[in-house]
């Protein structure tokens, strides 16, 4: 898995590329707590092919971080595999979620 | 309850007895008294006259003073008293006029009660007035004067009798007294004699009765009967044959009896040889059954590549159908179904000999086409009743994935993949008839998933109870089936098929069935440790035989089984997780642990009512279950086992 990211106006746009599993996924947890002065947060899962379980907890911990603060949390250009993941859950409903 | 006949009998004569003793002794009794009423009548009657007799003519003044003309007269009535055994017996004078009557004489028995002598000796003068019978007598009526008196001199009979003198006239009375004491004394002792003797000759005569008919027809009557008694009831009572003497009624029915339990006895001892035959035939029959299903192999086989179920049930005892399979080198598999002609005995001598034959010529590396060549021509050589088998021989390659077969007259065998397809090849001439037949032989390729079965008439020729047959039509109608619903196997899915086609009619031909199946199956045991995961990754992604669209849903439902048994059966601690995962027509994973026993599929939030917010823990159990189409945990010898199946098809 990699991560690149991108800040603009206290907006982080997070890359995600590969596999979000349970080894990897303390790493994109790690890289969300080191952003520091940003209001909004948003997650490009483009190049996402993989989410386990370990990967969603990430995904909602950022989005509890986030939301509390009062800013805007997004995930966008998710692939169908990976939006399957997040439909069985129920939390395509509860998050700002966008398809490819 | 029964009396025995004896008490019967018994009864009847003692019953006979006291009748006839009794009317017996009524009759005796009047006739005794009147015979001995008219005795005494008579004697007194004849000594009357004969004393009357006697003293006709006589003086009777001079008989009243002068003893010594007395003398002769008194000592003959006293003789006459005597010997005619009378009371009294006295001689006097009435007197009409003056009412009276004056005794001359008066004879008194020795043993009268009552002594007369001194009170009418002779010369007393009597106040008496004549009865009418001796009115009578005196009148000259001989045969009256009869009477009967009670007083002082006793209870008597008298007789009168008239004494006349030389001109007729009547000079005097004769009286002749008998005692009724007397009489009744006489009567009572003849008649108690008599009594006696009719009872004891009426005892003595029924007693003879009794004796005759205890000894000629109770005595053998008992006899027939314990035996009769003893035949019918008791089967270990030993027959004896009864007696037969004399010609009578009993002497035939013992002798019917005699003729009728001999038959029996032999009925009894043929049935139970039968019996015993049957027995021992049986026995044999199931020896032969184990036998025979100890030529076949097991039901069911699997390994990596291959899953084969197969049954053979016959319609009898022992069959002539039957399956084999079994493995060759390089990494091939033979398998077979035939059906011999006949059924039976017969037919499982000579499947014997072809199952025998068929995997000889399989091992020596032949092709299907060659196996049933060769095994035609050996069993055409030697089959003098001339039954013929059909057979189906196919070999599958389980590094090429090819199936070859060759088919000698046997029903088409089936490949159930997304469809329904026959395998067809050219069907030769059955085995067992003519000499150097060729066949055809055609090969397959196999896939991942594919089914290939093989069947006997017995299955398409089951009958119901209207006697219609199962047919070919609800057959792939059935293993059509197979394939859409999922079903585990599908020799099942057919005999439960056919079961309930036929329900309780007679299987009449033997039921034999052979189906494989193709699938991979890798398997890896490693550490229970979240770095592993790559080591499952690997294993699913280089499957060739799983499609590429399932390879991340499938890793992912494994990555959650994973974590969860690493976290939650070993807590983090060090353990072992086996993990297989097999590819036919679905995808089947296993997980074996032995941590701490913990049911997935338990404690399972509904996805919908997931709470994100609140909720974190159950996430992965709910992904992984959520994507499986069918997940089963069982908790044996102290390992966690959890079968996850994954369909091609969405449902």
């Amino acid at each position: 898995m990699t991560i690149n990211k991108k800040i603009e106006n206290k907006t982080a746009i997070l890359f995600v590329e590969g596999w979000l599993d349970t080894q990897s996924s303390p790493e994109l947890g790690n890289e969300i707590d080191s952003l520091c002065d940003i209001d909004n947060l948003i997650l490009n899962f483009e190049k996402l092919e993989y989410i386990s379980s370990s990967g969603l907890r990430q995904v909602i911990s950022a989005y509890k971080k986030i939301i509390s603060n009062g800013g805007t949390f997004s995930i966008i250009n998710v692939r169908s595999e990976v939006m399957d993941v997040f439909s069985l859950t129920g939390l395509d409903k509860k998050l700002d979620i966008s398809a490819k | 309850m029964r009396h025995s006949i004896t008490t019967k009998i018994l009864i009847i004569i003692a019953a006979v007895l006291v009748i006839s003793d009794a009317s017996l002794l009524i009759l005796g009794f009047f006739s005794v008294f009147t015979t001995t009423h008219n005795n005494y009548v008579s004697y007194a009657k004849s000594s009357a006259t004969i004393a009357a007799d006697l003293l006709d003519g006589a003086d009777m003044q001079r008989l009243q003073t002068d003893e010594t003309y007395a003398k002769y007269y008194t000592a003959t009535l006293d003789d006459l008293c005597q010997i005619n055994d009378l009371e009294y017996l006295y001689v006097y004078i009435p007197d009409t006029e003056n009412k009276t009557i004056t005794y001359v004489m008066l004879i008194c028995s020795e043993n009268s009660s009552y002594s007369a002598i001194d009170e009418r000796s002779s010369g007393t003068v009597v106040k008496h007035e004549l009865t009418p019978a001796e009115i009578s007598v005196m009148n000259g009526n001989e045969n009256a004067g009869i009477t009967e008196t009670n007083n002082k001199f006793g209870c008597v009979i008298t007789c009168h009798s008239a004494v006349y003198d030389k001109n007729g006239n009547v000079t005097a009375l004769v009286g002749a007294d008998v005692s009724i004491d007397e009489t009744i004394n006489v009567f009572v002792k003849s008649y108690s004699i008599m009594a006696t003797a009719i009872i004891v000759s009426c005892s003595f005569v029924l007693g003879m009765v009794a004796v005759i008919l205890k000894i000629k027809v109770l005595k053998p009557a008992k006899i027939i009967s314990k035996n009769m008694k003893g035949f019918v009831t008791d089967r270990n009572y030993k027959f004896k044959k009864l007696e037969i003497k004399g010609n009578d009624e009993f002497a035939n029915m013992a002798d019917s009896f005699n003729y009728m339990a001999e038959k029996i006895e032999n009925y009894i001892k043929n049935i139970n040889e039968l019996t015993e035959e049957k027995h021992r035939r049986e026995a044999e029959i199931s020896i032969a059954k184990n036998i025979q299903s100890g030529l076949l192999p097991d039901r069911s086989f699997k390994n990596k590549s291959i899953k084969i179920s197969a049954t053979m049930i016959p319609a009898r005892d022992v069959g002539g159908d039957f399956y084999d399979y079994f493995t060759l080198t390089d990494n091939k598999i033979c398998t077979v179904i035939a059906d011999v002609s006949g059924k039976g005995i017969s037919a499982a001598l000579f499947m014997s000999r072809a199952i025998t034959i068929i995997r000889q010529y399989a091992q020596l590396g032949y092709s299907p086409s060659e196996i049933l060549f060769n095994t035609n021509n050996c069993l055409t050589l030697n089959n003098p009743e001339q039954i013929f088998i059909t057979v189906f021989v196919g070999i599958y390659d389980i590094n090429t994935r090819i199936f070859t077969y060759a088919n000698a007259g046997h029903n088409t065998p089936y490949l159930i993949s997304n469809t329904l397809k026959k395998l067809d090849a050219a069907r030769g001439i059955t085995t067992g008839i003519f000499e150097n037949e060729k066949y055809d032989e055609v090969s397959v390729t196999l896939n991942n998933g594919d089914t290939v079965f093989m069947y006997t008439d017995g299955v398409n020729e089951a009958v119901n109870t209207e006697r219609e047959f199962f047919g070919i039509n609800r057959l792939e109608n059935t293993l059509k089936t197979f394939r859409n619903e999922k079903k585990e196997n599908c020799i099942e899915l057919v005999l439960n098929e056919v079961r309930n086609f036929s329900q309780n009619s007679v299987q009449s031909d033997d039921i034999t069935m052979l189906s494989f199946s193709i699938c991979s199956n890798s398997e890896t045991t490693i550490n229970a440790d979240t770095t592993n995961l790559n080591v499952i990754k690997k294993l699913i992604t280089d499957d060739k035989y799983i499609p590429n669209k399932l390879k991340n849903k499938l890793f992912l439902v494994a990555e959650e089984i994973f974590v969860n048994i690493c976290l939650y059966a070993y807590e983090n601690n060090s353990g072992t997780v086996d993990f297989s995962i097999e590819v036919s027509d679905k995808i089947v994973m296993k997980f074996c642990d032995s941590g701490k026993k913990f049911n997935p599929l338990k404690n399972l939030t509904d996805i919908d009512s997931y709470d994100i917010d609140s909720q974190i823990g159950g996430l992965g159990r709910l992904i992984a279950l959520s994507i499986a189409d069918k997940a089963d945990y069982k908790y044996k010898k102290n390992r966690n086992i959890l079968t996850i199946t994954k369909y091609f098809q969405e449902e």
